[in-house]
């Protein structure tokens, strides 16, 4: 064959090759790229070290924020399936709130309470004007629910 | 549909996002342009010495 | 293709393309800053915050559409020997790098606000320091030989071994759980993003990609006139030992170094 046919023929063998690599390199560490663990992984206990520091994901479920008296908060992380109960004594971020998304950094009590050391806000990539959102509010009521949902599915 | 940029809590990263994009940009921009035109002045300077000598060793 | 692996027929062709690229680049940009800033609502979430991704987005797009077109270049220059095609390499990677630098600044500055954080390891912001990582890395690695040609090979190896990267960096808000919210525009299905805020992001994508063309043939013409400047040195220095070996009141010409008569 011509060189320029066996430099192709290379250059297609070695990407392949690469490709393999990288794709069975990523499949074995999968787990640990994890992100964050969901209130089911915690509650079913899956395949964690749940002694250790880790971050716990999901929606904030609705109408379970509390302000504790010690000025701390309390809320609730849901998956739809399970739930797990948080409480965090910092400033929450801007976009924190109910029936929204959240990545929490924390250890797990021996109460199943989740003691959080950091918390963000997780939002989705849904992008429009508060008018259409409340536009949308009035013909399909269940749509930031369903929004948020789909972020806790991953 | 209003759409003017509204001065809030956090409108210092939104400035300071495009700040950062245009000083990059123009970094880059500027160092781009120099380059060229310095290497383009030195091959004109180098070639008007190559020819030269050639024509007067030519010429001699 | 191959008619344009003269270079002079590239500077050609770039001498017309650059003005029409730097007008498409300078009115694209004009009409995305101001839908940005005057034509475009603020977000039911993230209220005016939200104007940073008509920066942050394309810059993340040119970061990886940089790469990708480095990499095809090195592929080219290694299959078919196209000489144009391995100076694109080096030339295009300082520009990708600054899409890159941008891109993980204003995601910071995006993220602080929105997110809570200024950084997290995860898959999405990872792999695109790794793109960081890789121009740097390229740019280093290229400009460590003192022959210009196996520097030129070496970078080309480091493309496209690190491609391999743009997929992860692509699918890695699908692939894994991450704190970056999964894509909005190009993904399969209608995008998720207001058509209003659409048009800012999409116009300064394309002023981006315009501007990266005007970058693109300045540095590419620095990369040829850079070999000329070196084929001219050769010369004159050739010239120069001529001279100092030709030694008039001898009336005898000495050879010069290569062998060939004064």
């Amino acid at each position: 064959m011509t060189r320029k046919k066996r430099r192709l023929y290379i250059l297609g063998i070695c990407g392949l090759a690469l490709g393999t690599a990288a794709a069975l390199v990523l499949t074995a560490m999968g787990d640990t790229l994890v992100f964050f663990r969901s209130p089911t992984e915690v509650a079913t206990g899956a395949a964690l070290d749940l002694d250790r520091p880790f971050r716990l994901g999901g929606m904030v479920k609705t109408d379970s924020v509390e302000r504790q008296d010690d000025g701390s908060v309390a809320f609730i992380v849901t998956d739809f399936a399970h739930e797990v109960p948080v409480v965090y004594a910092g400033i929450l971020p801007d976009l924190f709130r109910e029936g929204q998304g959240v990545v929490t950094e924390g250890r797990l009590g021996p109460d199943g309470v989740f003691v959080a050391d950091e918390v963000l806000a997780r939002h989705d990539e849904t992008y429009m004007p508060p008018e259409v959102a409340e536009a949308l509010d009035a013909s399909d009521p269940g749509w930031r629910t369903r929004a948020a949902t789909s972020m806790t599915g991953q | 549909m209003d759409g003017a940029f509204q001065i809030d809590q956090h409108a210092a990263y939104v400035i300071g996002a495009y700040a950062v994009a245009a000083v990059g940009l123009l970094g880059i921009g500027l160092a781009s342009w120099q380059r060229q035109r310095r290497l383009r002045r030195q091959a004109d300077v180098l070639e008007f010495q190559v020819r030269n000598r050639r024509r007067r060793r030519r010429d001699a | 293709m191959h008619r344009f692996a003269n270079p002079a027929r590239f500077l050609r062709l770039a001498d017309r393309v650059l003005p029409v690229a730097a007008a498409v680049a300078a009115l694209s940009g004009a009409v995305g800053l101001y839908l940005a800033f005057l034509a475009s609502p603020p977000d039911y979430q993230q209220g005016e915050t939200v104007r940073i991704m008509y920066v942050h987005v394309p810059a993340a797009w040119m970061a990886m559409f940089v790469y990708a077109s480095m990499a095809l270049a090195a592929a080219v220059g290694f299959v078919w020997k196209h000489p144009l095609a391995d100076l694109y390499t080096k030339a295009a990677a300082p520009i990708g790098a600054t899409f890159t630098a941008i891109c993980l600044i204003t995601g910071s500055l995006w993220g602080a606000p929105m997110w809570g954080t200024w950084w997290v390891w995860d898959a999405r912001l990872t792999s695109v320091l790794i793109l960081f990582f890789l121009y740097l890395g390229y740019l280093a690695l290229v400009n460590a030989f003192d022959d210009p040609e196996r520097g030129i090979k070496a970078g080309a190896i480091l493309v496209l071994v690190g491609a391999v990267n743009l997929p992860i960096i692509k699918f890695s808000v699908d692939w894994w759980r991450t704190l970056h919210q999964p894509a909005s525009v190009s993904r399969i299905g209608t995008p998720t993003i207001y058509e209003t805020m659409l048009w800012p992001l999409l116009a300064m994508a394309v002023a981006f990609t315009a501007l990266h063309i005007v970058l693109a043939i300045w540095r590419l013409r620095a990369e040829i006139l850079e070999r000329k400047v070196q084929v001219l040195q050769t010369l004159q220095a050739g010239q120069a030992r001529t001279a100092a070996t030709a030694t008039p009141s001898s009336g005898v010409a000495s050879p010069t170094a290569d062998g060939t008569p004064g």
